[in-house]
């Protein structure tokens, strides 16, 4: 089995309790407050740019070329997905250069850049690959369970063929380039439990 | 509002309510009376081990970005908590603990955050490494001279060359803020700030029974 698979499926629990959290039920009940809604855009905003960085710092050391130009679309496609945000935040007027992370999503950005500093290759790609192949899984089951009209645009993005791309492009990294190691599993279940704790944080920071 | 430069002797006034409640903790006045439960030690004392060795791995980082100035302050640093990484090995054997144990949650965010270090300007890491530090210090200050069964730890960490030591890292700090922009010093700041939040947590993460 693929090592990206592997760890998937031994994280799917964790996917679970993710996709069943009230934040995210509420994409597609429509019980998610705008508030709670603005202070997750926010926060996802801030993780996102350790996040580009995270990319740039395995593109820094990806040992051939092939891998550089995937690290490099990759980055951009958290360009992309932080234009999403610019758009949302300029819909509802918040102000991302503002952004105070809670300590959940502080945590998060922490272990992506230490991993990025202090890891191998394969240990940075375990670490981020929890996030973008959680989205994608939660973008297909909100899709097909029918998010609210407020929350369709964001749900379709992780849907969407593009962003599948993406996931297919970086789990393809993370075999190629992993040394199947306990430390990458350990990355790789650490991220999907800071993923639980980001969507924690944004339903408890609003009463 | 006024600009005003960033010192340690600022840093520890504008922030002195969440200094001394991160120093002054539970724990501590635990270790003074003798009233905290020995398993909470142990717990700790595992977790300690574990910062300390990303303590290290982060310090090296700080040095190699070091001024040459700073350069002998930070390595023998460095000696010294290889030596306490030793000692830690030893502790933990003769109290049977596992020093590969799990670590905690806090402690992981911490050690994460100072790897982090590396990315921040030399006046942020600097000050981040005295703050910790003198925090530790501190700290182990306030259980001065501690219940019998702990006394010897509260000696370690409230000995005399620690604190030169903790002094010296102080000076480094100054000299590195007069040299920071404004924005630099902000994050400096903002790092110390950062270092006590993680202290406070720290200090009472194994107080509670389930950790």
């Amino acid at each position: 089995m693929s090592w990206a698979r592997e760890l998937w499926e031994r994280g799917r629990e964790t996917a679970g309790r993710c996709l069943e959290h009230p934040f995210v039920k509420g994409l597609c009940d429509g019980s998610l407050s705008r508030a709670r809604y603005d202070v997750y855009v926010g926060q996802d905003a801030f993780f996102l740019d350790a996040f580009a960085r995270a990319y740039a710092a395995g593109l820094a050391r990806a040992p051939d070329r092939e891998a550089m130009r995937e690290l490099h679309r990759l980055l951009s496609g958290v360009f992309e997905e932080q234009r999403l945000h610019e758009r949302i935040a300029a819909e509802r007027g918040l102000d991302l250069g503002r952004v105070s992370p809670l300590p959940a999503c502080r945590a998060y950005a922490d272990f992506v850049l230490s991993v990025a500093f202090a890891g191998t290759l394969g240990e940075l790609l375990a670490a981020m690959a929890p996030c973008m192949r959680l989205y994608r899984f939660l973008g297909e089951e909100l899709l097909r369970r029918g998010p609210a009209p407020a929350y369709r645009s964001w749900v379709e993005t992780y849907a969407a063929e593009g962003f599948g791309q993406l996931v297919a492009s970086l789990e393809g990294l993370l075999d190629r380039h992993a040394g199947r190691t306990g430390r990458e599993a350990a990355n790789y279940a650490h991220a999907l439990e800071l993923e639980y704790a980001f969507f924690d944080a944004a339903w408890n920071a609003v009463p | 509002m006024a600009a005003r430069r960033t010192s340690p002797r600022t840093l520890l006034r504008f922030h002195r309510d969440l200094w001394r409640l991160a120093n002054r903790n539970p724990f501590v006045l635990g270790v003074k009376d003798g009233s905290l439960a020995k398993a909470a030690f142990e717990r700790w004392l595992v977790q300690d081990r574990h910062f300390a060795e990303g303590l290290f791995v982060a310090q090296s980082r700080v040095l190699a970005m070091a001024p040459p100035g700073d350069r002998a302050l930070l390595l023998g640093g460095l000696h010294a908590l290889a030596a306490e990484l030793a000692w830690f090995e030893s502790k933990l054997r003769a109290r049977r603990l596992d020093s590969e144990g799990p670590v905690h949650p806090v402690c992981r965010g911490y050690v994460d955050y100072l790897q982090t270090l590396a990315f921040a300007p030399y006046a942020a890491a600097i000050v981040a490494v005295w703050a910790l530090e003198r925090a530790y210090l501190e700290a182990w200050g306030h259980a001065r001279p501690g219940a019998r069964p702990y006394r010897e730890y509260v000696e370690r960490w409230t000995s005399a060359s620690f604190a030169r030591y903790v002094k010296r890292l102080e000076q480094a700090a100054a000299a590195a803020l007069l040299a920071a922009s404004a924005r630099e010093s902000a994050q400096a700041e903002a790092a110390f700030v950062q270092v006590v939040l993680y202290e406070l947590d720290f200090w009472s993460m194994t107080l509670e029974a389930s950790s």
